[in-house]
């Protein structure tokens, strides 16, 4: 004892040591699990509630999770509400509705309604920017109906089935959305020279479906009869549209159609299917076929012709014939040991060749440059692109002042 | 207060290279360069690499030009002592003011992620002992146990590093800073450069052998790139949003939070940079220590720990409060003591080593003037004949060392000469087949007279050992016998 | 002599025991005086080997003629002042009427163990023998192993009262001549009354007796003491205990286990990755678990956030609370398995596994999170056994650390006493070699473990005279 007092005398930190794993050991005696201390909030929604003496409300409805005391470990969620002026208050009152302090550490999504989205985006990411809790990989997401009945809706399905709704969104942003819609992308997009901004819009719509009974189970109230039905409406989560923002206005809302025609601009259509249609050569008569997209590369080459960027875009597609269908034939080609033909090819071509085109009419018609063409050229040559824009009279509107020229080759898987 | 600082050898010198170099560039630095200069910072963060590497560097020149001395010896004989202390003295606020910008980022980050609500008393006390105990135990100690972290530690940086490329998905904007907005970013960012200068604190406890020099460099090269490349995945990975982002390596991680279904991931740039934050505090707190001996020699070490606490308390809880004071001190104070390092530093070798060749130590002729008698006494006493003598004399710059042999034996006598001194030069003289390793004189005539300078020294080293001390015993003018 | 005083003296120098056996016969003119005690010695090899060929020889006794005639191996003339040492070492003493001189027949034989396999180091394939407490035995284990006359076996005795016979074993032409002056020096400074097993050497050996790591090795099978020998290290068998210590010693010893040397190296590396991981889990998972409940939930991934928290709920206790009583509860399980005599061992184990674990946390007053924790830590602290006890103590100062500062607490614990390990340097030798320092050579058998023939340079982490042991 007296030697290790000693020791203690010699590195008084050493001292100071002890003294704090006395003192906080004694404190974490007592110490509850910091999960009893917070409400863990898995996705906030923000609507616009009802004004009130001209100051405008709005409604923070907050999906938090609650511990329950069971051995099955399921996930019991609970919607909880806030109003206020801002967010922060909003959030506030929604903490004393709780009675915990809100914990957004594990937040997985943010969901937006239409007229929150119409009146500006940034004032209400502002606050969730700032709380660094938040991951910059947070989903954000708007939708056309209520925020509040779009988490109901998300919650509901998130206990029945094993897909998350996060998931589920990450899953469509490879095929539709070309944005992994979150925080960061947003805002990445924002900030950028293009000041462009994408955000997934989900809607929750009601379906009518039958459920059968299983064979062998029982049924309810034992009224007689056998093949007893029953109905019910089922809430599912559907995609709607895009939304594109620039300089956090919205500009337009992109279908789903549309937003394919762009993806094939930016070269991340990499999944998804082309379909041409009345095609006629050695193989087929008057045949539609659906090919399978397996890998998709752009190139750009870029050259100023009398100051004017001239953008070949090289696109190769890499394709796999996935359905034929004829009216007057039945089936019998391979389709394994089918060769694609030159007319098949020409009409692939001129498919792609035009979807881009297409989308190319879209950034320009509404002046978002969703493909980062900005970037593009002045990496390729910032004098000369910076010449060109200062050129313009308008200089966002430099889309419609470039010259694309789009070539596509396809390679059959 | 004893403090047990036994020497390191290179691979230990390595590895407190390998781990100070990420000390404050790691964390706040990516995005407070992209700020300044987007993606061009990275020009401005190569060249401050390369400063780093030259500070390396120069401290290889020194250790060749001076292999056993201290800096504080080197200064202090060709400086002065006034100019040692003053330079030390700025060397001790350079680490304390280093320690304390690293101390209140790595706070910071904690405090929000990790330990909401956590009063700056419970971090601050988890840091100070270990610190204190790990600097007081020694530089032997914090090499032996950086040496057991080091594969956790390059580990995680090379797990981090890869799993932050997955991150990457974006096309950054190039060319979009002008040269001078580099060069301003690059100088009000340098304060987190610099930290070599700890190599020149232990000079004289480091061992390195030849050909360990690789060792050390090759660290310092591999250090660099790791900072490099994590600037680098943290600026293509978040690009325009890299203001919303002050932690880097822990944000290269956050893009991947639930990889794969095992969760968060970025727990283990967490533990990272605890680990490292531990390492940099000790090694500057050890800085601090040594440059504070230097000034107040008189003064137990263990004051030197005390005021380094104590300051750094002071500091930390009343004037850098919080990320933004910590920023504006980094940015607009500390960059000024940078001259440190850079200009004062070099100059002050360069100064030496040019004195370094004209010098003439007084020192030397009190020796010889005080050991003539003892060294005719020691002639009287020995029982030995004429022929078995051997002594050296200088003329002129050459050193001159004549060997007599009889009986085919050779015999060096020394006042206090150690065995280990003995064996050393037993070797040298295997080394230039003087004699063979049973002390037998090989193609060696009756008198044969040897210019040090002319002679084929097998290694550096040897050459150094026989001028050093033939150098000595020729101002001495004793004779050395070394026996069978 | 007179032998009716001398034996009544001796008798009386050993408080008239009640094995203490004298006799006394007279042949041809000669009075003959035999001393020894029964209880160490063998009445029938005195009976046959040393009285009947006396008292049946028909001519003049004297002493050279009995140390002649007595049949047995250790037959040695002695001092006065030897007498009572030679006694209580298991010899007869034989003095005669007419002659000044003394006799001393060593007939030593005690009831003693056999060697059998040690409790702590069983192996699959390997040797089974193990030390005893009977030191002769023990020397023999050693000596079949070593058919060298390099062995040294030299002795000294400590314990003013019990004089214990300590026997330094080592190499002599391997071993570093430094540390066994060293060590003698020591064991001659050693003023106790008694040594009742090796393990009080350990504290008077070690250079930081208050120190919790073990800086003395040990074992106990012969197999392993003269692998350790021939890597230049230096036994010390001491009478009356079968565990036999080593020094200088290295905390990878522990690491090591017999039975990686007698199967497949790739296996045994595969085992000591394992054994490393054990040690982590055991020392700083209680630890961690309840930094992450207490202070870093929003660090935890969303899913075990779930089990936990759903699982903790219902629990009366604060985490910190409930987790000390878990391992409270499985240190005291492990105190009354280790007493407990064998046949209510069962009942033991109903109890712990059923109650503690099953109903405990039905009843809600355990939550099975914490006990798989704690259970799991437990375990894996007996894959390095001879550690128990210092990996026990850092495991409980670790969920003291982990409770009251979280993971900077925890990782700067974890440097703290890293460092400490780093600092301990035993008879010149760093506690933490070959890993800090990193030494190369000595890692082919540390973590990894290369096959034999490519462990040709001896442990470079100690210092000893020969460094090639394979060509």
């Amino acid at each position: 004892m007296k030697f290790f007092c000693q020791q203690l005398i010699k590195t008084p930190m050493l001292l100071v040591f002890v003294f704090m794993l006395i003192f906080y050991g004694i404190v974490a005696v007592a110490m509850p699990a910091e999960i009893n201390q917070y409400a863990v909030v898995t996705a906030i929604g923000i609507d616009k509630a009802e004004e009130e003496e001209n100051n405008e409300i709005y409604e923070l409805t907050l999906l938090t999770f609650v511990p329950v005391a069971q051995q099955s470990f399921t996930e019991k969620y609970k919607l909880v509400n806030g109003k206020g002026r801002s967010v922060s208050e909003a959030m506030d009152i929604a903490s004393l509705n709780i009675g915990r302090e809100i914990g957004l550490s594990h937040l997985k999504m943010i969901v937006l309604s239409k007229e929150i989205v119409q009146e500006g985006v940034f004032k209400f990411l502002d606050y969730l920017i700032r709380d660094i809790q938040i991951s910059s990989s947070t989903k954000i997401v708007t939708t056309d109906t209520l925020a509040k009945e779009f988490l109901k809706t998300a919650q509901k399905l998130d206990n029945e089935s094993s897909i998350k709704v996060s998931e589920h969104i990450l899953f469509n942003s490879e095929y539709i959305y070309s944005t992994e819609s979150t925080l960061e992308t947003f805002f990445k997009g924002e900030f950028g020279p293009t000041h462009v901004g994408l955000m997934a819009c989900l809607s929750s719509k009601s379906s009518d479906e039958q459920t059968m009974p299983t064979a062998g189970s029982d049924l309810s109230n034992g009224s007689g009869g056998d093949g007893q039905q029953s109905s019910s409406a089922e809430e599912i989560i559907t995609q709607c549209h895009v939304y594109v923002f620039k300089n956090e206005e919205l500009v337009v809302m992109l279908g789903e159609r549309e937003m394919k025609k762009v993806n094939f601009v930016l070269g991340d259509y990499s999944n998804g299917s082309i379909v041409v249609k009345n095609i006629t050569d050695n193989h087929f008569n008057d045949a539609n076929l659906t090919f399978e997209i397996f890998d998709n590369t752009i190139s750009y080459h870029i050259v100023y012709q009398n100051g004017i960027p001239v953008v070949n875009i090289d696109t190769s597609l890499t394709l796999r014939l996935s359905e034929i269908e004829q009216e007057s034939e039945p089936l019998q080609e391979n389709v394994e040991l089918y060769v694609v033909s030159q007319t098949v090819t020409n009409a692939l071509e001129k498919k792609v060749r035009n979807s881009m085109a297409d989308g190319i009419n879209i950034m320009r018609e509404h002046q978002v440059d969703i493909a980062d063409f900005y970037t593009i050229l002045h990496n390729n040559n910032p004098k000369a692109f910076h010449k060109f824009l200062d050129s313009l009279e308008d200089s966002d509107d430099y889309l419609n002042h470039i010259v694309f020229k789009v070539s596509v080759r396809i390679y059959e898987k | 207060m004893k403090v047990l600082d036994r020497s390191i050898n290179a691979w230990q010198l390595g590895i407190l290279i390998f781990i100070l170099l990420f000390a404050n560039k790691i964390l706040v630095l990516p995005s407070l360069l992209f700020e300044g200069a987007k993606m061009e910072s990275l020009f401005a963060l190569l060249f401050l690499c390369a400063c780093e590497f030259g500070l390396v560097v120069l401290f290889y020149f020194a250790k060749k030009k001076f292999p056993t001395q201290s800096f504080s010896k080197i200064v202090r004989e060709h400086l002065g002592n006034i100019t040692k202390i003053m330079f030390y003295f700025l060397i001790m606020i350079f680490f304390l003011a280093k320690a304390v910008l690293l101390y209140n980022v790595t706070y910071i980050f904690f405090r929000n992620l990790i330990y909401k609500d956590t009063s700056n008393f419970l971090i601050l006390f988890c840091f100070l002992p270990i610190i204190n105990h790990l600097a007081i135990c020694g530089l032997r100690v914090l090499g032996r146990t950086t040496q057991i972290f080091f594969p956790i530690i390059f580990g995680i940086l090379f797990f981090c590093i890869v799993v932050g490329v997955f991150g990457i998905n974006n096309r950054p904007l190039f060319f979009s800073s002008s040269f001078m907005s580099i060069l301003e970013t690059g100088a009000r960012h340098i304060s987190p450069f610099g930290d070599m200068m700890f190599l020149f604190l232990i000079m004289d406890r480091v061992e390195i052998k030849k050909g360990q020099w690789k060792i050390i460099f090759s660290s310092t090269a591999i250090s660099l790139l790791f900072v490099f490349a994590i600037n680098l995945v943290f600026m293509l990975s978040y690009t325009f949003t890299c203001f919303m982002h002050p932690y880097a390596i822990f944000e290269i991680m956050s893009f991947v939070k639930e990889y794969g279904g095992l969760g968060r991931i970025d727990i283990i740039s967490m533990v990272l940079i605890i680990l490292l934050a531990y390492f940099h505090l000790t090694i500057y707190l050890k800085c601090f220590m040594l440059s504070f001996h230097e000034v107040f020699r008189k003064i137990d070490m263990i004051y030197s720990v005390l005021s380094f606490n104590f300051f750094f308390i002071i500091i930390v809880v009343f004037f850098i409060v919080n990320l933004e004071s910590a920023i504006v001190f980094g940015q607009e104070i500390l960059p000024y003591s940078i001259i440190l390092p850079y200009a004062i530093l070099p100059i002050i070798l360069l100064i030496c080593c040019i004195k370094n060749k004209n010098i003439k130590n007084d020192n030397f002729r009190k020796i010889i003037k005080n050991n003539k008698k003892d060294i005719k006494n020691m002639q009287k006493n020995a029982n030995f004949n004429k022929k078995t003598t051997i002594f050296s004399k200088q003329i002129k710059k050459s050193i001159f060392l004549t060997l007599k042999k009889t009986n085919k034996n050779l015999y060096i006598f020394s006042k206090n000469i150690t065995t280990k001194f003995k064996a050393k030069l037993k070797k040298v003289l295997i080394d230039l087949n003087l004699i063979n390793s049973k002390n037998k004189i090989l193609k060696l005539k009756k008198k044969e007279v040897f210019d040090f300078e002319k002679l084929n020294f097998k290694n550096y080293y040897s050459k150094i050992f026989m001028q050093k001390h033939f150098k000595i015993c020729k101002r001495k003018r004793e004779m050395s016998e070394v026996t069978k | 002599m007179n032998i009716k005083k001398t034996l009544t003296q001796i008798k009386n120098q050993l408080h008239n025991s009640v094995d203490v056996a004298n006799r006394s016969i007279q042949k041809n003119g000669v009075e003959i005086g035999f001393v020894y005690l029964k209880s160490i010695t063998d009445n029938l090899i005195f009976a046959g080997s040393i009285f009947e060929p006396i008292s049946e020889y028909e001519g003049d006794l004297d002493f050279s003629i009995i140390s002649q005639i007595v049949k047995a191996n250790d037959v040695s003339e002695i001092e006065k002042k030897e007498i009572l040492d030679k006694i209580l070492d298991g010899a007869v003493i034989v003095f005669l009427s007419n002659s000044e001189k003394i006799l001393s027949v060593d007939i030593m034989n005690f009831n003693m163990r056999t060697p059998s396999e040690p409790p702590t180091s069983p192996v699959i394939m390997g040797p089974r023998e193990g030390f005893t407490e009977d030191l002769k035995t023990n020397l023999s284990l050693l000596r079949r192993r070593f058919h060298s006359a390099d062995l040294v076996l030299d002795s000294m005795f400590v314990g003013q009262v019990t004089k214990t016979k300590v026997v330094l074993a080592y190499i002599d032409n391997i071993v570093d001549k430094r540390i066994v002056k060293e060590i003698k020096k020591k064991l001659e400074k050693i003023k106790i009354d008694g040594i009742v097993d090796s393990y009080y050497l350990v504290t008077l050996l070690s250079s930081r007796p208050n120190s919790i790591l073990k800086q003395i090795g040990n074992a106990e099978k012969p197999d392993i003491i003269s692998a350790k020998m021939l890597e230049g290290r230096i036994a010390i068998i001491v009478d009356n205990s079968p565990i036999v210590l080593t020094i200088p010693f290295v905390f990878l010893e522990d690491l090591q286990s017999s039975n990686d040397y007698y199967t497949n190296y790739i296996y045994s590396t595969i085992l000591r990755f394992i054994r490393v991981v054990a040690i982590l889990l055991a020392t700083i998972g209680p630890g961690a678990y309840i930094a992450f409940q207490l202070y870093h939930y929003n660090v935890l991934p969303f899913k075990y956030l779930i089990t936990i928290a759903d699982s903790t709920q219902q629990v009366p206790f604060t985490p910190f609370i409930e987790i000390l009583f878990i391992s409270l509860l499985f240190q005291i399980l492990y105190e009354v398995s280790l007493r407990l005599p064998s046949y209510l061992g069962l009942a033991t184990s109903v109890v712990g596994a059923l109650i503690l674990g099953d109903t405990g946390v039905k009843a809600g007053l355990i939550s099975p999170p914490t006990v798989i924790v704690v259970a799991i830590a437990k375990i894996a602290l007996y894959t390095v056994p001879e550690q128990s006890s210092q990996i026990t103590i850092l495991q409980y100062i670790f969920l003291l650390i982990g409770a009251s500062l979280g993971l900077l607490g925890l990782i700067g614990g974890m440097i703290y006493f890293l460092a400490y390990a780093n600092s301990v340097e035993n008879y010149d030798t760093p506690y933490l070699a070959p890993f800090s320092p990193f030494i190369l050579s000595d890692n082919k058998d540390g973590v990894f473990k290369v096959p034999i023939n490519k462990m040709e340079i001896r442990p470079k982490s100690f210092d000893n005279q020969k460094k090639e042991r394979m060509k």
